[in-house]
């Protein structure tokens, strides 16, 4: 493994933000998930619990997952762009970048381990993410999963890797603005645009609508379904964002 | 000697205005050549140029050889310009460790060069501390440490006093001599005329991007010479400008 990915690996093992974000990520949703159906259960017709019964439509397993998955298609785009936003960000917010030039390591080299290491992190927190919500829907009581619950909380774990590729575009943002507030301004922006791209009708086709769209497995039908093929958009999306995020790197100067 | 620097009608603006003026330069191996100059002076510019963090709109930098853009050898360079390598996530040791990883240190000899430049920089006892609970002067002796470890030919320097105690000063100049004495070549500036006048072969002032002389490092009444070249430079310029 080059000096880069030790160096980039090391930083994000240490770090709070990474795991800070993975905790929050792996917990908060499920639960948000589970108060949602339950409230959705309770039948008093009151406001929050006609909300929750617009979100949850299903009883159980299925319910709790179509509320996570609707959940995490925007939790999840957020917690892991803030995650993008700092690895990229905090070396122009600290100053440290500057440090990077003028080394045996190319900066283009930096980037790409950030990229990598990102990548790895975002895939390690979504493989979490299925016991993590297994876990959750026990403790709320749904009993065992049957073979539909499963494959939803496959379905969740697929949508939180593409998510994570997703996530990665701010890292173009973080650089070109060189540090954190034009990421994250950026990450609003992407939201925003997802959401936007599905209520326009052409979230399908947009790479950061596509995997919520097709994760949501209740959605309604004006949404209409998303071809599996879509998917593709996203790693392939996300490797053109990384390959300008390392141009950008590569030639880049600090003026 | 080789050079290990050289600078040739560099020009350099920001926003029209410039920055760095039809600047030449040359550094030699086991030479300390010290910039100095007012705030603004355009110290800094140049040593930006000098490691790629900018590029020259017109005129020729080489490093180590080779012109800043191509292939320079860049493991043979150490520097430390305005924020010292040292993430607060890292301890001590792993600061040093990932910065002579990145300098091109084999990961065999990571261990040895990181426990050496510890004694050298005298933090032994904080390496086990997270950078972020450093002092400002053990940061900056954690930049510093960075920034040899991987004992560089050419090592650039930006204001390294900046920070450090009256020990951590001396400290600086013994470990600059001794660069330059195992033929390093250093680049270093500074504010403060005395210090560079005990460190370094040359001193070179720099005033509104431009070179305007040389003080003797061994001369009397530095700051007088040093004041008298620049408002000189000043009364040149103010005089050009009316012709």
């Amino acid at each position: 493994m080059g000096a880069a990915y030790v160096v980039e690996w090391l930083k994000l093992r240490r770090s709070r933000v990474p795991r800070v974000t993975a905790g929050l990520l792996l917990v908060v949703p499920a639960v948000m998930a589970a108060l949602f159906l339950t409230m959705a259960g309770r039948q008093r017709g009151d406001a929050i619990g006609l909300k929750a019964q617009a979100l949850v439509a299903r009883d159980g397993w299925a319910g709790y997952l179509d509320a996570l998955t609707q959940i995490y298609a925007s939790a999840g785009l957020l917690g892991m762009g803030v995650v993008v936003a700092w690895c990229f960000g905090r070396e122009y917010a600290d100053g440290t970048v500057g440090s990077l030039f003028a080394s045996a390591t190319p900066r283009e080299s930096v980037a790409a381990a950030k990229l990598t290491v990102l990548a790895l992190w975002c895939t390690g927190v979504s493989l979490l993410m299925v016991p993590a919500a297994l876990l959750v829907g026990l403790g709320a009581g749904l009993g065992l999963p049957d073979g539909d619950a499963l494959a939803g909380l496959m379905r969740v774990a697929v949508l939180s890797v593409l998510t994570g590729l997703s996530a990665l575009t701010i890292a173009l943002f973080a650089s070109i603005g060189r540090g954190y507030l034009p990421a994250f301004g950026g990450l609003v922006g992407l939201v925003a645009a997802a959401q936007v791209a599905v209520i326009a009708g052409v979230g399908g086709w947009f790479p950061y609508s596509v995997p919520g769209l097709w994760a949501i497995a209740s959605a309604p039908p004006t949404l209409g379904t998303v071809p599996v093929w879509h998917l593709l958009l996203v790693p392939c999306s996300a490797a053109v964002v990384g390959a300008l995020t390392v141009a950008w790197w590569r030639r880049a100067e600090l003026s | 000697m080789p050079d290990v620097l050289r600078c040739e009608a560099v020009n350099r603006g920001f926003g029209g205005v410039a920055a760095v003026r039809d600047l030449d330069l040359c550094l030699q191996a086991g030479e300390v050549l010290a910039l100095v100059g007012l705030n603004g002076a355009g110290k800094t510019t140049l040593m930006r140029l000098v490691l790629g963090i900018v590029r020259a709109d017109s005129g020729e930098v080489e490093v180590l050889g080779a012109p800043v853009g191509g292939r320079v050898d860049w493991a043979g360079v150490g520097h430390m310009v305005e924020t010292p390598f040292a993430y607060p996530e890292l301890t001590v040791r792993e600061n040093l460790s990932a910065a002579a990883l990145l300098h091109g240190v084999p990961r065999s000899g990571v261990r040895s060069a990181v426990g050496e430049v510890l004694a050298r920089l005298r933090l032994e006892e904080y390496v086990d501390r997270r950078a972020r609970t450093l002092s400002l002067g053990n940061r900056q002796r954690v930049g510093l440490a960075s920034a040899m470890a991987h004992r560089p030919r050419l090592l650039v320097l930006d204001e390294p006093t900046n920070a450090l105690d009256p020990s951590g000063v001396v400290l600086l100049r013994e470990l600059v001599r001794g660069a330059a004495a195992e033929g390093a070549g250093v680049l270093v500036s500074s504010h403060h005329l005395d210090e560079v006048a005990r460190v370094a072969d040359r001193i070179t002032v720099i005033h509104d991007g431009r070179i305007i002389g040389e003080l003797d490092p061994h001369g009397t009444e530095l700051e007088r010479a040093f004041f008298a070249m620049v408002h000189q430079a000043d009364l040149a310029t103010e005089a050009g400008r009316a012709v």
